[in-house]
């Protein structure tokens, strides 16, 4: 088990190389002069060398990458060149945002996903297809365009929600988990529609299994054998879909947050981007990075959990 | 937005698992094609959509920039059919021009995604070895990949350019169709012309690119076209986001950024933006899902359709010519009907319904009676086990009782409610089935899955009290050290010991009657021995009636005190085991006996029945064994034989018994 364990989080070092080193090659190859884009043309070149300087531009990549690194474990990512605030600091402002938005939307769609899935495979006919149609709906809508229509329907018509705008949980929790809801809502319907298919199909292929024909013939119930026995042996399918999403999600905060206006990672991964803001990016990049290693590190726990073979060898 | 990229390479069907058939009949592959209409529509919008667009400049009707301030955000209209945005641009013309650059930000990833992925893909599926571990790493690397976000640093490099970006998104996407392409040739290669190619010299790269590469354009076209709905996605993201695109040249996706402006004053702009993009999207997928349905198709489909109709043809048949068997002799080998446990009467199991059904067991009859043996004998694929399993109404799915009695004492157990079922199974009946492992929860300790039906069987049973009774039913099945085996998990057991749980589940409700379906058959000769001295203390010291499938004679002999032998479905002998094995009555038991490796004669060659067993669906009309009978005569063809019986207690469906008697 602990073996395992060391060995899942050895494959996350080459995640985090894998991501952090493209980003600092790609980055190397922005055009131009950060420094004229950063104090404006009309400088004195000496001017303009000296902020290189200060920044460590003049270095090569591999050199700015290690200074980088070097900060990395020092707890420093540097400073935002337009800012000049530490760029943890803006992050971890920001993350609980965007991490609260994405674990929320992974609640909603393993909740909603797993019991429309258990209800089509355990049913065949109608409510089968309404879900399959209901999952191509999820898949096909993008969610930017979902959380649009959202807003014109429950907001500006119906007036059931705020529009827009994040309301600290400090400040107010019942208004910070209304302003939530949409985000939520728009991030979660492709998961839940995504997990719903992985389940059908799980516990599809579930219930033809010999062992619960057996189940059957020795009379357990129904109920038992769907929830203890078929449910259990179709988790890691589930789980493994649900964690895809759930990387797919981070991706899709970045959207969302701009339609909602949430002041969260996504918002300050395109205002760096605009801005060519290469500390900011970077450390984008990292807190991502970590988080997915973190995701697919709880998958491969519950995985453990989930599968006796995993855990305990044969 | 890209949280539908997750879909790629997990779900995409079952296109993955099956090996692709031989030769791929192209035309037969069109028409079916064009007969399912949800793909075909789909296709016929994908490639219209993409033609309007790319020929925008003669299909559009006004430019895409240009304005008519007397026409604002007009809403659908004669001259403006999809309305006007804000400048008084006409929709429908930027909606074609817009389409431009997403389709070829969509083309440039996909012919990426798929290129790379399957190039991949063959080399780790053939290759194998450390080349497939490294690249399932390299896949998996990918899928963990947060897209936007390395998109984003790519756009912080190329803001205005949409293209340059689409270049890391295809190398992400490529990990989906990589892993089903992979899969797809580690199937094809198993397949003995790949073996030949390479035995006759021809190079890696040939064996790859000529014989591996044109059987994976099912699972190919499937990935292609997740992958172009994927990135349709992401590509209108990132220009809804506001890069990729120059403002005010048009694209899906800023438009819809764009008319997230206007909504206040004017709601509909956000239909035809977003309404294409998600009409795109929902055509690609469901595109790639009749192909994939397709895929499956030529490899299941076509001999499910000729079962399907054969069946017809035997059922309109069947029923025209309705002559049921009588029902058979009242006198069963127990003698004088005393402990007589259960009774079946005509059983009939199909699959399928109405023009498609295939029957599967056909009016077959048999008794058990306490404390007795009967082997239900034949070769596989002759309904016996489907006849087991209806016992319990527990039948695979598509499979349901056509028509019969089984009677357990008073009870009826066809059409039973699931009550009195439940009551049933386990309780009073049994069941060991042939793969142990299977049969039990992989998820779950043998402890536990006791435990589970020893609380079902008897509600009154506290958690401590079901923990002893645990230990004392495997100490029944004679495993040694229980204890170590309560605390396992199936998968650490051995076949023989796993039998041995799965027999003690049979047995914990203390059930009158015990199913065993070829108990012995997956196991070892000496582990197979055990089972059955197991098999038959247990009978002893518990009077249980035990129904045995099996098809091998040395079991038969061990432990039967009947026979009953199917064939296609059907009874076509039966008797006390000792006269079965001295004086069959049935061609096909004396064949079967003969083919018996338990009665080779040192020296000389073992017989066979040449042939196979007829398909359910294509039962002959007249005797079912007659084309591998050496008995057979014009009139065994011609009508269907009746069971009868030729001597007291014993019933036999051949009207050349008589000759039969006298060889032997």
């Amino acid at each position: 088990m602990l073996a395992f364990v060391l060995r899942r989080i050895a494959i996350s070092i080459p995640l985090f190389f894998l991501v952090t080193v493209f980003t600092f090659v790609t980055v190397a190859f922005i055009p131009g002069d950060p420094a004229v884009r950063i104090l404006g043309a009309g400088h004195t070149l000496a001017v303009y060398h000296a902020f290189d300087l200060k920044l460590g531009l003049e270095e090569p990549v591999f050199v700015q990458y290690w200074h980088w690194l070097d900060g990395l474990f020092h707890g420093s990512l540097g400073r935002s060149l337009f800012t000049s605030e530490s760029v943890t600091t803006e992050l971890s402002q920001r993350v609980w945002v965007t991490v609260s938005l994405v674990i929320g939307a992974s609640i909603v769609s393993l909740v909603v996903g797993v019991a429309l899935g258990l209800g089509s495979a355990l049913s065949r006919g109608p409510v089968a297809r309404t879900l399959d149609g209901v999952s191509w709906l999820g898949f096909a809508v993008p969610n930017f365009w979902l959380g649009l229509i959202l807003v014109e329907f429950l907001v500006l018509k119906a007036h059931l929600l705020p529009a827009s705008g994040y309301v600290p949980l400090s400040q107010s929790p019942a208004g910070w988990a209304q302003s939530l809801v949409l985000p939520v809502l728009t991030l979660s319907a492709a998961g839940a529609t995504g997990v719903a298919k992985q389940t059908r199909n799980a516990m599809t292929e579930m219930m033809n299994r010999e062992f619960v024909a057996s189940l059957r013939m020795a009379g357990l119930s129904e109920r038992s054998i769907v929830i203890r026995h078929a449910l259990r042996n179709a988790a890691m399918p589930i789980v493994t879909m649900a964690g895809l999403f759930f990387i797919a999600m981070l991706s899709g905060t970045i959207v969302v947050e701009q339609v909602f206006v949430l002041p969260g990672l996504g918002g300050l991964a395109v205002q760096a981007a605009t801005d060519h803001d290469l500390p900011v990016i970077e450390g984008v990049v990292v807190y991502f990075t970590f988080v997915v290693i973190a995701v697919n590190l709880l998958i491969d726990l519950s995985y453990a959990w989930l599968n006796p073979r995993v855990r305990v060898g044969s | 937005m890209s949280s539908t990229g997750a879909l790629i390479g997990v779900d995409t069907g079952t296109s993955e698992a099956r090996r692709p058939d031989e030769s791929p009949s192209r035309q037969g592959i069109l028409h079916r094609f064009v007969r399912r209409p949800v793909a075909f529509a789909s296709f016929v919008f994908v490639v219209g959509i993409i033609v309007v667009c790319a020929g925008a400049r003669w299909f559009a009707p006004y430019p895409p920039l240009a304005t008519d301030f007397s026409a604002i955000l007009t809403g659908p209209s004669v001259q403006h059919l999809l309305g006007t945005d804000e400048l008084g641009r006409d929709t429908l013309s930027r909606l074609l021009y817009g389409g431009q650059p997403m389709l070829l930000a969509m083309a440039e990833a996909t012919a990426i995604a798929v290129s790379l992925g399957t190039a991949l893909g063959i080399l780790a599926g053939y290759k194998r070895g450390w080349a497939d571990r490294i690249l399932s790493g390299w896949g998996d690397l990918l899928l963990a990949m947060p897209v936007l976000v390395i998109l984003i640093v790519v756009i912080s490099v190329f803001p205005s350019s949409l293209y340059p970006t689409m270049l890391p998104l295809g190398v992400l996407l490529s990990a989906g169709p990589m892993r089903v392409v992979r899969s797809a040739t580690l199937g094809v290669r198993e397949e003995l012309y790949i073996d030949a190619a390479r035995v006759v010299g021809l190079s890696h790269r040939r064996v790859m690119t000529r014989h591996v590469l044109p059987r994976l354009w099912g699972p190919i076209v499937v990935q292609a076209t997740l992958v172009s709905a994927v990135s349709l996605v992401t590509a209108s993201g990132i220009a809804f986001l506001g890069f990729g695109i120059n403002a005010p040249a048009p694209s899906w996706g800023s438009m819809v950024a764009d008319a997230a402006t206007q909504y206040q004053r004017q709601a509909w702009l956000l239909v035809p933006s977003g309404g294409i993009i998600a009409l795109m999207v929902l055509a690609l997928g469901l595109l790639g899902d009749g192909v994939a349905d397709l895929v499956d198709e030529r490899w299941i489909g076509s001999a499910v359709a000729r079962v399907a109709r054969r069946s017809r043809r035997v059922r309109s048949r069947s029923i025209s010519g309705a002559r049921r068997a009588a029902a058979p002799a009242g006198t069963p080998p127990g003698g004088d009907g005393s402990g007589l446990i259960l009774s079946a009467r005509d059983v009939s199991v199909g699959f399928g319904d109405g023009r498609s059904l295939v029957t599967v067991v056909d009016q077959v009859s048999f008794d058990l009676y306490q404390g007795r043996t009967l082997a239900l004998v034949g070769e596989s694929g002759c309904g016996k086990s489907m006849t087991a399993r209806a016992i319990l109404g527990v039948l695979p799915a598509g499979g349901r009782i056509l028509d019969g009695s089984i009677r357990l004492g008073p009870t009826e157990l066809i059409g039973a409610s699931r009550a009195v079922l439940g009551s049933v199974r386990g309780r009073r009946i049994g069941f060991v089935g042939q793969e142990p492992h299977a049969s039990l929860d992989p998820a779950q300790t043998i402890g536990s899955s006791l435990r589970e039906v020893l609380r079902r069987y008897d509600r009154t049973l506290s958690r401590s009290g079901a923990k002893h009774k645990v230990l004392d039913h495997l100490a029944r099945v004679r495993l040694e050290d229980p204890e170590r085996v309560a605390g396992s998990f199936p998968h650490q057991l051995s076949g023989g010991m796993a039998q041995r749980v799965a027999i003690a589940r049979a047995l914990a409700g203390e059930p009158e009657i015990l199913i065993a379906d070829e108990p012995t058959t997956a196991l070892d000769v000496t582990v197979q021995a055990e089972i059955l001295a197991l098999l038959r203390s247990l009978q002893m010291s518990t009077g249980v009636a035990i129904l045995f499938i099996t098809h091998d004679w040395g079991v038969v002999a061990t432990l039967a005190d009947d026979v009953v032998v199917m064939y296609a479905g059907q009874v076509v002998e039966q008797a006390d085991a000792a006269s079965a094995f001295d004086r069959p009555m049935h061609p096909y038991t004396e064949a079967l006996l003969a083919s018996d490796p338990h009665r080779a004669v040192a020296g000389q060659v073992l017989p066979t029945i040449g042939g196979a067993v007829p398909a359910p669906g294509s039962w002959p009309r007249g005797c079912r064994f007659a084309p591998r009978c050496r008995y057979a005569s014009a009139e065994c063809a011609s009508e269907p034989i009746e069971l009868v019986g030729p001597e007291q207690d014993r019933l036999s469906r051949c009207i050349h018994v008589d000759l039969l008697v006298s060889c032997t």
